[in-house]
């Protein structure tokens, strides 16, 4: 099972996606949000991080704390406000073959 | 637009990213319990004073009156300490970012605030009289001071090896970092000593000094002026998709010794005075988050169109609770150039309408905080207790509504000619 870390703000628009494609992935990943506070002390076994557009200029200081072994992107905008759960899996697996 | 937008990304990557504005900001995040905790006693300690009252009303201000102490004490330690809190908070959040083990610098945090805040009255074994009030919103400047100073310099003396004393090989290396700690902390324990000293030779405090100093300048953020320009800076850049917590780092300090001097008069019985606090801002001036959303959201759900009607009906649930994402960047807004003007504006509009009502105090203050996801109309209620405040947030709502409806239509319009095309 992939693990996929969301980082917003404070861990709450994303924990909202998180839920959404936990139930509708049938098992394929299993995602945690966290804020960006916060986010650091998780990165243990995570295989990508997904951060909310609202935070996108934080990657660069992810991808350095994350020592760039972890692929790092941020959510397509309208497929995080829409809550389009399939885009945002298939951005997933996109990020995890790319 | 695409440059505009790299530049925006890049002065906010230079905020965001900034060590020491990161630390407070992520503490403003983890002070939210001890908000809260003090936010509701503050309600609760708020009862209506009602002389011919009966029943309930009655029963809660004998309550209230019969246990003022309590309600006092709460207010005291929680916003009452903000400064304490937030000097700690940065001690912790910047070591962390240094990867410095926290527990040393923590201890020296509290010694050096209550150095520098704190000016005891009497000192005689078994009794300590001292003046607490410094370590509320008012002490804050010297709360970010220690917080940064105490670590700064604990992490630089530890680089450079300072106080490490050559022992035997034979001696455990535990001992000898032991001994380089020790070094480095009784040397800030000392410097905070002498600015004690300095200033109670003149009978004052550094806390109380730097307040007179700056009284002006924070007067001044509590101006119409100031409160309009950020509320347009913050929601124009929320239009660019940035959060708003990028810019808390300046904005969580001043929001922060607004409320808690609040706090503090509205327990001490005086009407408060400060009006730019954060739920003036979240419940007054974002009214179902950045943006103030909810009005979108709202309008969207009765749009002919049917991709906006989904958005409305995902949306409309989170902004009543001051989450504000799925609109933005569903609809989205969010460079969409038909929604910068309200986006920026309707905001705006609304903390110039808030600050008139309080400024002439048709409406009561904030003194109490109580999470920004609790609803608008609840909390603008349960901060100010005025239910007049409710009103207020009922009557901006139906404003920002009016305000949005010709952009919603202006782009449904748009939206229905793609979705026609579509179905041809």
């Amino acid at each position: 099972m992939i693990n996929v870390m969301l980082v917003c703000n404070a861990g709450m628009s994303t924990a909202m996606l998180a839920q959404k494609i936990n139930k509708n992935c049938d098992g394929y990943c299993y995602v945690e949000a966290f804020g960006e506070g916060e986010y650091m002390e998780h990165i243990e076994n995570i295989d990508v991080i997904l951060v909310g557009p609202q935070i996108r200029h934080l990657i660069p200081s992810i991808k350095k704390t994350t020592q760039n072994k972890i692929p790092v992107s941020y959510i397509n905008p309208m497929d995080y406000g829409m809550m389009r759960v399939d885009n945002v899996i298939s951005q997933i697996k996109e990020m995890l073959e790319g | 637009m695409k440059n505009l937008e790299e530049k925006i990304l890049e002065i906010s990557a230079k905020l965001g990213n900034e060590v020491h504005l990161k630390a407070i900001r992520n503490t403003f995040i983890s002070m939210l319990p001890i908000m809260i905790f003090g936010g509701i006693f503050a309600v609760i300690g708020a009862a209506p004073a009602t002389e011919n009252a009966t029943g309930f009303m009655k029963a809660w201000a004998d309550f209230v009156s019969a246990n003022s102490a309590i309600f006092s004490w709460v207010s005291v330690l929680g916003l009452g300490f903000t400064s304490l809190y937030i000097a700690l908070g940065i001690t912790y959040n910047l070591c962390k970012e240094y990867k410095v083990d926290p527990l040393i610098p923590l201890f020296i945090c509290i010694f050096g605030m209550f150095m520098l805040t704190v000016k005891p009255e009497k000192l005689v074994y078994g009794t300590s009289l001292t003046d607490l009030n410094y370590l509320d919103g008012k002490g804050i400047i010297v709360g970010l001071f220690v917080g940064i100073f105490t670590v700064e310099i604990y992490r630089i003396l530890k680089q450079k090896n300072f106080g490490k004393i050559k022992l035997p090989d034979s001696v455990p290396p535990s001992l000898s970092e032991t001994f380089s700690s020790l070094a480095i902390s009784v040397l800030i324990m000392l410097f905070y000593l002498v600015l004690f000293v300095i200033f109670k030779s003149m009978n004052t405090t550094f806390a109380a000094w730097i307040a007179s100093i700056i009284a002006p300048q924070i007067k001044a953020t509590d101006s119409l002026w100031f409160i309009l320009l950020m509320t347009f800076i913050i929601n124009a850049a929320w239009f660019f998709g940035i959060h708003n917590a990028t810019f808390w780092g300046l904005m969580g300090p001043i929001m922060f010794m607004n409320l808690s001097t609040n706090a503090a008069q509205q327990a001490s019985g005086i009407a408060p005075t400060a009006i730019l606090t954060e739920s003036f801002w979240v419940y007054f001036v974002v009214i179902g988050g950045v943006g103030a959303c909810l009005s979108v959201s709202i309008l969207c759900c009765f749009s002919k169109s049917e991709m906006i009607k989904t958005v409305g009906r995902i949306s409309v649930l989170p902004a009543f609770f001051g989450i504000s994402e799925p609109a933005t960047f569903g609809l989205p807004m969010m460079l969409n150039p038909i929604f910068f003007i309200p986006c920026a504006f309707v905001p705006t509009i609304n903390a110039c309408i808030a600050y008139f009502c309080m400024n002439t105090n048709i409406i009561g203050k904030t003194y109490a905080m109580l999470s920004f996801n609790m609803p608008s109309v609840f909390g603008a209620f349960l901060s100010t207790g005025d239910v007049k405040a409710l009103l207020l947030v009922v009557a901006l709502l139906i404003l920002d509504m009016v305000l949005y409806y010709p952009f919603v239509k202006m782009y449904e319009r748009q939206q229905l000619k793609l979705e026609n095309k579509e179905s041809k």
